[in-house]
């Protein structure tokens, strides 16, 4: 056979080399298949890869080639820059009974060879080469006992055991193929062991294999398969095929969706992430994730195969765009290997409003006061109000974490510096940041204050920025 | 001049001369002996190939052995390749082993699906094992492989872990851990360097096989 170079990567082939081996066959008194044989019978039996070959090829070679022995030789390693270096390997194998029965191998370094004086020392490579490879022919044994008679083969040349797990009841199917001639396929009988069971394989001559369909049982469990081939020629020996799980139990999960709480309830705002625990250690193949507002109705989803360590939420559809604020539910579906399923739901709600300030100034006994407040029920983080003059100097600044909140500012520092700024800053526990900018606060103080001291006064919406 | 004053400085200590000299000798006596028994202990020690057991011995009379296809951990090409061919020929070579071909367990994990590269499960041991009528498995990984050049001088490195597996359970009875380096061979000189990674790896295989003969791991081994 073509040897195999391993040092051109996966599948190389060394020309020079096989010519070499089979010249130095012939000079010992062996008769050798020409290579375009050899190759030709490699093309008909669609072997593509160098270095070894099956049983039944092996058989085939026997057969259509006449061969007794087939000789395989790898170039394990070749260096040709100095100091130069070659390993070889070679397997011989006897085609009646498809038995390695000599094998060797053999390296040489140009390092390896040193005479006194240097004296007849290997130089190049071609020269460490060729003592590679009449070094490993000395050691092949010159005659080998030839066996005309051929002997029994391997029974199977193919099974196939499908699926490897299922439910109680689904169906499971083996397909063995045997090797030997047609002559012989369908007089043998195939009968699988599986459990305490016995199921005969049926001969279907289409595929020229034999096939086995039986239900799985009701109870979970592994069960083992094992073949038994009998009639012509057949021993009856037991081959151990594989073994199927039967699976009807729904997998234990549990879902945890991890972001900032309010009320009992998970709040998203920029994204949650959503935790699936497996209460039991089951493999999973798929899961599905979907996305439900309150009446239902499914606005996203997705998938995908195995189990994800978590998942991400940023409170968006498919098409990218923001769902509004309100409740949804998360519903994450998985399936085990054998499609039991479970669908485990989890509450969310997408709250992205940022903390509404209100403010009012009223002229009290020549003071101003000064109120702020916060219009829905989230807590804040913190806030600051800080009170400028027309020069940017900071007359005075609050800051605390809960409103409401007022303050007296000193009718006499105001008119002295001119108009008066209000920035004020709030930010919740959400992450939900407003800032404020108010140009004239005095401005801000109704005409009759005196009709309005029980009434909330509702900041204007003039000079104020949004910036969250 | 140098050599004089230390003369002088010893002629000066007040010890007589033919004192220092059988100070010299005992002393180059007691380093001979320290290095003598650092190489003895070092012999003791170097207790290479590694053999661990996973299942008590007897492990019986077995004669028909698959080699699976062994991974590589190293960069070195086709490492796990070169290693299963020599393994393979010195197996065969080793003794009366029916050692089944290479092709027939390369179409076997095509047909599971099974990488070369992929370690197989118990179950798929045992199925191998099965269909190809073998009563051990053998397989393995290249732990490390390298082969410096350096001038005229080769420094080949292996490290391999060769496990065998019981056909009809699939279960691990032993793995075997060894590591050589071209360098380890020298006798005198550049006498006994192993210049070749391909060298150096059959003679690991040739020590990890005779540690199996000793263990008695493998009795159908005739003549190592």
């Amino acid at each position: 056979m073509p040897i195999e170079d391993l040092s051109q990567g996966v599948n190389g082939y060394n020309q020079s080399l096989t010519v070499s081996l089979i010249t130095a066959l012939r000079q010992g008194g062996h008769t050798v298949l020409s290579e375009d044989a050899v190759i030709d019978f490699m093309v008909r039996n669609r072997i593509r890869w160098l270095g070894y070959l099956d049983s039944t090829n092996v058989v085939k070679l026997r057969e259509e080639l006449g061969v007794d022995f087939i000789l395989f030789g790898s170039v394990n390693q070749l260096r040709q820059k100095a100091p130069s270096a070659i390993g070889l390997s070679a397997m011989l194998i006897r085609t009646a009974d498809v038995r390695m029965i000599w094998a060797g191998s053999g390296e040489l370094c140009t390092v390896d060879v040193q005479h006194l004086l240097g004296l007849a020392e290997p130089q190049t490579f071609a020269d460490i080469e060729a003592m590679a490879l009449q070094r490993l022919l000395a050691a092949m044994p010159k005659s080998f006992t030839t066996i005309t008679s051929e002997q029994v083969q391997r029974l199977v040349d193919n099974v196939s055991l499908a699926p490897a797990v299922l439910r109680p009841g689904g169906l499971v199917t083996c397909r063995v193929k045997l090797f030997g001639s047609p002559a012989v396929f369908g007089k043998r009988k195939v009968m699988l062991s599986v459990g305490t069971r016995e199921v005969e394989a049926v001969f279907r001559e289409d595929a020229e294999l034999y096939e086995a369909v039986w239900r799985a049982p009701d109870n979970d469990g592994r069960y083992s398969v094992t073949l038994n081939v009998s009639g012509a020629g057949a021993d009856g020996e037991n081959i151990f095929v594989g073994s199927y799980l039967v699976d009807g139990t729904v997998p234990q999960l549990s879902l945890q969706v991890l972001g900032p709480k309010f009320k009992d309830r998970v709040v998203l705002r920029d994204k949650v992430y959503i935790v699936p625990i497996l209460l039991d250690s089951e493999l999973i193949s798929h899961w599905k994730m979907t996305i439900l507002d309150k009446d239902g109705v499914v606005l996203m989803a997705d998938h995908g195969n195995g189990m994800p360590e978590r998942l991400v939420w940023h409170g968006k559809l498919a098409d990218g765009h923001f769902v509004p604020d309100g409740d949804y539910t998360i519903e994450l579906s998985a399936w085990d290997r054998a499609e039991n399923e479970v669908t485990v739901p989890a509450q969310v709600q997408v709250f992205r409003r940022a903390p509404e300030l209100e403010i009012a100034v009223e002229l009290q006994d020549k003071d101003f006061v000064i109120d702020l407040r916060h219009g829905n029920d989230v807590p804040l983080s913190y806030w600051r109000a800080e009170i400028l003059s027309q020069d940017g100097v900071v007359i005075r600044e609050a800051t605390g974490d809960r409103l409401p909140y007022s303050f007296i500012l000193s009718s006499t520092s105001g008119q002295n510096q001119g108009k008066l700024r209000l920035v004020l800053v709030a930010q919740d526990i959400f992450g939900g940041k407003i800032t404020r900018k108010f140009e004239d606060l005095l401005g801000m103080i109704p005409q009759d204050s005196s009709d309005q001291v029980e009434e909330e006064v509702i900041a204007p919406e003039v000079g104020g920025i949004d910036d969250f | 001049m140098i050599f004089k004053r230390v003369t002088a400085a010893v002629a000066f200590s007040g010890l007589p001369r033919f004192l220092k000299r059988v100070g010299l000798v005992f002393s180059l006596l007691l380093m001979g002996q320290g290095i003598v028994a650092c190489v003895g202990l070092d012999l003791v020690k170097d207790k290479r190939p590694y053999l661990q057991e996973f299942s008590p011995a007897p492990y019986g009379v077995v004669c028909s052995v698959a080699v699976l296809p062994f991974s590589s951990k190293t960069g070195y090409n086709q490492a796990g390749r070169l290693f299963y061919r020599i393994f393979m020929g010195q197996l065969v070579q080793a003794g009366s082993w029916q050692v089944t071909l290479e092709g027939d367990i390369r179409k076997i994990y095509r047909q599971m699906h099974l990488a070369p590269w992929v370690k197989p499960t118990p179950e798929q041991i045992k199925i191998i094992a099965s269909r190809l009528g073998v009563e051990r498995v053998i397989g393995g990984e290249i732990l490390s492989m390298e082969e410096k050049v350096r001038g005229k001088a080769v420094e080949p490195k292996v490290e391999v872990r060769v496990c065998i597996y019981d056909g009809s359970t699939g279960k691990l009875l032993v793995a075997t851990i060894h590591r050589r380096e071209g360098e380890e061979y020298r006798k005198m000189l550049h006498f006994g360097l192993v210049n070749s990674i391909t060298g150096l790896s059959k003679i690991v295989v040739q020590e990890i096989l005779t540690l199996w003969e000793k263990k008695g791991l493998v009795p159908c081994l005739d003549v190592l």
